[in-house]
């Protein structure tokens, strides 16, 4: 079992970091022949933006190479024309969120402070912080 | 505002903001570093920083969280929102070297693979149940502190402008209400971490009076927000709402109103009362909590500018709110609920 679950992490990071690696590849020729292509603002912008913007190109280069595509096709980009937010919907979610960590907060902090270890006088904390927080000895 | 990106829009505002960042960074890390190392010298420099850059950015990020209800409950917190993306990456990288440093002192010294390591190693001593079973306080800890930091990764690394225009405006908004997951998994990698080993019980004292600090303020900026959304008028007249008496409305300032359900922004401009979309169309602030500066609506976020008869930016921008008609008639402020075509031209109200 804890073999099979050292491979799924190993399979999952390994899926990252390929993911990562092709959107790092991606994004050296999204900077030289895409970015323009979809963005007008992109213009005049200095080399700084470009660097800011990298990590999210690494991230997100599925979501640009469809927009790029789109683009070269010559269709609609615009993802939303009025460019606006429903602040409805955003405040909607705002409560969601907050009745969601109102009710998980208090309870899983709660059992955390319940179940801590009590550490014996005298000795170092049991478990996975003993190593950190001992005396050094000489 | 601006034509074409750039890295960061300086100006002195932001250069005064960023100032005051660093230096709240520098005094809060020396402070907690100096007081760290007097309480406990066995511990070693890489744990204090390690603890310094985690007190720090959970620290800034209880402030990031507050800013937001804030700035809807006192005007006078607004200049805090003005660059708040700033704090939310220096939060992140502060996050990072946290991690790091845990990363290499706990995980990197072994034979496995210290990322590899990071996932497996408690889990593999854990056990809820049966034999040998562990308490629930020893519920491994760090995957909820990766996972939040992943989540905080994402949002900085898309919180330039360039990012809100290419993902969409909604989009963006909701992905950057992650902020309120990561919260949650950071407390949670607290209490199962450090509040088990640490006896103390300052740290749980901190975290609680944090987390009562930024529930209430969110909870009493909705309950503001729940009080407009439920705003009843009085009357229609030809297909316009009544919704306050001119004098409700300064000159150069701007008043929310709900018209049909929808919140509308009411300005008084050279004695003529305009109204537009109360969405800005930049991130969606609050146009109608701005004001007017050199003619020009000014959402109270940061700083996007409309001009009131039409709803358009100045030349060169593109940006443009929807208008909307308005009358005074028999000493009321009468709004209709249809907006106009994008970009025309509205006389506006006289106000007697």
């Amino acid at each position: 079992m804890d073999r099979l679950f050292e491979n799924l992490v190993m399979g999952v990071l390994a899926f990252l970091a390929l993911y990562f690696l092709f959107g790092a590849i991606f994004g050296v020729f999204f900077h030289w022949r895409g970015i323009h292509r979809i963005d007008a603002g992109v213009a005049g912008s200095g080399i700084l933006f470009r660097v800011l913007i990298t990590p999210g190109i690494m991230a997100f280069w599925p979501w640009l190479a469809i927009r790029w595509q789109r683009a070269a096709a010559g269709l609609e980009l615009a993802i939303d024309p009025e460019h606006t937010v429903s602040q409805k919907g955003l405040r909607r979610l705002h409560g969601l969120a907050w009745k969601a960590l109102a009710v998980a907060i208090p309870l899983t902090v709660g059992v955390a402070l319940w179940t801590r270890a009590k550490p014996l006088p005298d000795q170092p904390l049991p478990g996975k912080f003993s190593q950190s927080i001992a005396p050094v000895s000489h | 505002m601006s034509l074409s990106y750039r890295a960061v829009d300086w100006n002195r505002q932001k250069r005064f903001y960023d100032l005051t960042l660093a230096a709240f960074v520098v005094l809060a890390c020396t402070t907690f570093a100096v007081v760290s190392w007097l309480v406990s010298p066995n511990f070693s420099a890489e744990t204090i920083i390690i603890r310094t850059c985690a007190v720090v950015a959970l620290s800034l990020l209880h402030i990031i969280l507050c800013l937001g209800p804030l700035a809807r409950l006192a005007p006078r917190f607004l200049p805090l929102l003005y660059n708040r993306r700033h704090l939310g990456v220096t939060m992140f990288f502060l996050g990072l070297i946290h991690a790091s440093l845990a990363l290499f002192q706990f995980h990197g010294l072994g034979d496995a693979n210290p990322l590899v390591s990071l996932f497996t190693a408690y889990s593999r001593d854990f056990r809820a149940w049966g034999p040998g079973a562990a308490g629930w306080g020893q519920i491994p800890f760090e995957p909820f502190g990766a996972a939040a930091l992943a989540i905080l990764f994402v949002m900085a690394a898309t919180s330039h402008d360039f990012w809100l225009r290419n993902l969409g405006a909604s989009f963006w908004k909701s992905m950057h209400l992650g902020v309120y997951v990561a919260y949650g998994l950071l407390l949670v990698h607290v209490a199962y971490g450090v509040f088990q080993s640490e006896p103390s019980i300052a740290y749980p004292v901190l975290l609680g009076v944090g987390f009562a600090v930024v529930s209430t303020v969110h909870w009493l900026a909705a309950a503001k927000e729940k009080a407009l959304d439920q705003q009843r008028h009085r009357a229609e007249r030809e297909g316009l709402v009544d919704v306050c008496a001119p004098a409700e409305v300064s000159e150069g300032r701007g008043k929310v109103v709900l018209v049909a359900g929808q919140r509308i922004a009411l300005f008084r401009h050279q004695g003529r009362l305009f109204a537009t979309s109360n969405v800005c169309r930049h991130q969606g602030g609050p146009v109608g909590e701005g004001r007017i500066i050199d003619g020009c609506i000014t959402c109270p976020w940061h700083g996007w500018n409309y001009q009131p008869e039409d709803g358009c930016s100045p030349p060169p921008f593109k940006e443009i709110l929807s208008t909307y008609e308005t009358r005074v008639v028999a000493g009321r402020v009468w709004v209709s609920p249809k907006p106009n075509s994008l970009g025309t031209r509205c006389e506006g109200a006289v106000v007697v």
